[in-house]
């Protein structure tokens, strides 16, 4: 009676320890699932926002593209020579140098 | 029941057989393909473009800068309308505004050809359109055509300075390559490393954040300042236009060089062709003469054998010539003067700005053939200047000890030798820096994305000294004041210059009518700011320099005196 009684008591205490072991491994695998669900979700959005990135990139880099054509077609001297032209400026045609004795605009 | 489990185990083993014999087609047979295949469908890699160096004058604005372009593709088994179609509504992008009709219907051809072309699935239609006709093109929603960046060259002047330049072509594979001027020698360095970006993709495409990465960066190609001075540039492209026009000639040259330390300001020659649309013309026009082509240089090399005769003692300035009192017979030929008129006894100053064949002849007799070769040769004539631009040639000096009296004769007055026009500014550049000679230079820095490299000027050394140089120097301002060119003289100004009319050898003879009309100079003489050469192959005016040159040359340089700020001494 005695000798069921202690064999009870371990097959009990085995269950639950067993039970024990197979939460535990059940708690891993479900924190595994978890986080690599997480991880898979993280990556994903990393690689969205990566391509997001990527896309503003290229899209700074062709309005760069944009202004630096315009500065360099802006920036020609004989662009700007054309439209001081227009705007009726003209090259010297005859340079007088004189001397610096001789006085300039002199006030009567 | 034995016979049933030995069918059962004989099923199981055939079974397995198949089985093994499956995995060994797709593992070992079709295990490269399909790994290929996943590695596609997973991963992704595209090269990065290192974008090519801009080349800046010294202002730092552009001469040429890279510039956005795009190719035109289709991918035929996207394509939805007729190819016919799609081939007239493309044509006329890919065309001059002004094209004639039989040219359009050549493009329209060439690209139906291109579309309905078999076993292809992408092919490209038309490279390096602007993104205003990428614009116009995508307007049209045609299904198939696409669009890839490329690269191109801008040339914010036009086609000024294209020979120093250059121009950006394609090598055998089609990749982009410079060539001519300073595309061409600094292609290495202005090119700059491609890069490569590989990476792990999911299903939709998007790049997976923790997957493999494989990044090679790409460098870009280094910019290149240049003492290239915009303004004498385009001054120098437009005289030397104007002047090759107003006296018929076939073609010229000019340049604009620093003598202290070699900087190139400018250099310009006609004809000329648009760098932009390099393969509308022909290989003729891009090989730039002030480099690449040699000529006979006439008087103005007269300078260079007098400074020989004057640094080594052979004469004086005031040494009276003892045979300029008529033509000199040389074994069986007579050198005679320009003008056919004699001064006897006439001093060496007298002989520069007479220009008198005569009496450079005897300077050359007393220099003494062996001396004077060591002295061109010390001057760089005979060999490569080293300036920085692709094509230099360096036509040869006749191997000392070879001279006979008739060769020594014609070279002591420029004809029977030959130089290239950067050979010959570099020359008297050397007289204009006291004597010391400078290698000609166009780049003045080569900047990285965060660095900079100067090119030092290469002084090398002295080749006269500064006394003959000073000599030399008041004999060639005697000669702009009282030569032939007289005339066209600025007067106050300190020119020291030289008039060079050379005939042009044809078939082991000179032609009586073809001549290389020259004036090569400096100012202000005694501290020059530019040494400038001006070459015009057979003015149709007049043959003579002094009508043709030299007016040219003072047209430049009254512009010039302006901008340096040089203003008259008396």
């Amino acid at each position: 009676m005695q000798n069921k009684k202690r064999e009870n008591q371990i097959n009990k205490r085995k269950t639950v320890a067993g039970f024990n072991i197979s939460m535990a491994l059940f708690s891993i695998l479900a924190m595994f699932i978890v986080a690599t669900v997480f991880f898979a979700i993280e990556a994903s959005t990393l690689g969205a926002h990566l391509a997001e990135l990527e896309n503003e990139e290229i899209a700074l880099n062709k309005e760069k593209q944009e202004y630096s054509n315009q500065l360099i077609n802006s920036s020609s001297l004989s662009g700007m020579g054309e439209k001081a032209e227009q705007l009726g400026f003209i090259k010297p045609s005859d340079v007088i140098y004189i001397s610096e004795k001789e006085a300039v605009a002199k006030l009567p | 029941m034995q016979t049933r489990l030995k069918l059962v185990a004989a099923f199981f083993l055939i079974i397995f057989v198949v089985l093994l014999a499956r995995l060994f087609f797709w593992q070992i047979i079709r295990g490269k393909d399909l790994s290929a295949q996943a590695r596609d469908q997973y991963q992704s890699g595209k090269n990065i473009g290192a974008p090519r160096g801009n080349i800046l004058a010294s202002d730092s604005t552009w001469l040429a800068a890279r510039g956005e372009a795009w190719l035109v593709y289709a991918s035929l088994p996207d394509i939805k309308e007729n190819p016919r179609k799609i081939a007239d509504k493309l044509a006329p992008f890919f065309l001059e505004e002004e094209s004639e009709r039989t040219d359009v219907l050549l493009e329209v051809e060439r690209i139906y050809s291109l579309l309905t072309k078999e076993e292809i699935v992408w092919i490209p239609i038309k490279h390096k359109i602007s993104t205003e006709v990428k614009r116009n093109i995508e307007a049209l929603g045609i299904a198939g055509i696409g669009f890839e960046q490329q690269e191109t060259r801008m040339y914010p002047e036009a086609s000024s300075a294209a020979h120093l330049l250059g121009f950006v072509g394609k090598d055998a594979q089609g990749e982009d390559i410079g060539y001519f001027g300073l595309e061409g020698y600094y292609n290495a360095p202005l090119s700059g490393k491609p890069g490569f970006l590989g990476r792990e993709r999911d299903a939709r495409g998007l790049p997976i954040g923790i997957g493999d990465m494989t990044e090679v960066t790409a460098i870009a190609g280094v910019d290149l300042l240049t003492h290239i001075d915009k303004t004498i540039q385009l001054l120098l492209d437009e005289k030397l236009s104007e002047g090759i026009e107003k006296y018929g000639a076939v073609g010229g040259t000019a340049v604009v060089m620093n003598p202290k330390n070699g900087a190139v300001l400018a250099m310009s020659a006609y004809p000329s062709y648009d760098p932009a649309s390099y393969s509308d013309f022909g290989d003729t026009f891009f090989k730039n003469p002030i480099v690449s082509d040699s000529f006979e240089p006439g008087s103005i090399f007269k300078v260079l054998v007098m400074a020989a005769g004057l640094d080594s003692d052979a004469v004086e300035p005031d040494t009276k010539c003892e045979i300029c009192d008529g033509p000199l017979k040389v074994d069986k030929y007579f050198i005679k003067t320009w003008n056919n008129e004699y001064t006897p006894d006439q001093t060496m100053l007298d002989v520069i700005v007479h220009s008198d064949n005569v009496g450079m002849s005897y300077v050359g007799q007393k220099t003494g053939a062996d001396t004077l070769y060591d002295y061109l040769d010390a001057f760089g004539i005979g060999k490569a200047t080293n300036v920085d631009l692709q094509g230099e040639i360096e036509p040869k000096l006749r191997e000392k000890g070879t001279w006979n009296i008739v060769d020594l004769a014609t070279t002591s007055f420029g004809q029977g030798v030959v130089t290239t026009p950067i050979q010959m500014v570099r020359a008297v550049g050397a007289i204009a820096n006291d004597g010391i000679l400078v290698t000609p230079q166009v780049v003045d820095r080569i900047l990285g994305e965060t660095w900079g490299e100067d090119i030092k000027p290469e002084i090398d050394e002295r080749v006269i000294s500064a006394k003959t140089a000073n000599e030399v120097t008041a004999m060639m301002v005697e000669a702009a004041k009282n030569g032939e060119s007289k005339w066209t003289h600025l007067r106050g100004f300190n020119v020291a210059g030289k008039t060079g009319t050379a005939q042009i050898p044809i078939a082991g003879h000179y032609d009586e009518e073809r001549t290389i009309a020259s004036f090569v100079g400096f100012a202000p003489a005694d501290d020059p700011d530019f040494v400038m050469l001006i070459t015009l192959r057979e003015p149709s005016s007049s043959p003579w320099a002094s009508e043709t040159a030299a007016p040219l040359w003072y047209n430049v340089a009254k512009d010039l005196f302006i901008y340096f700020g040089i203003q008259p001494t008396k």
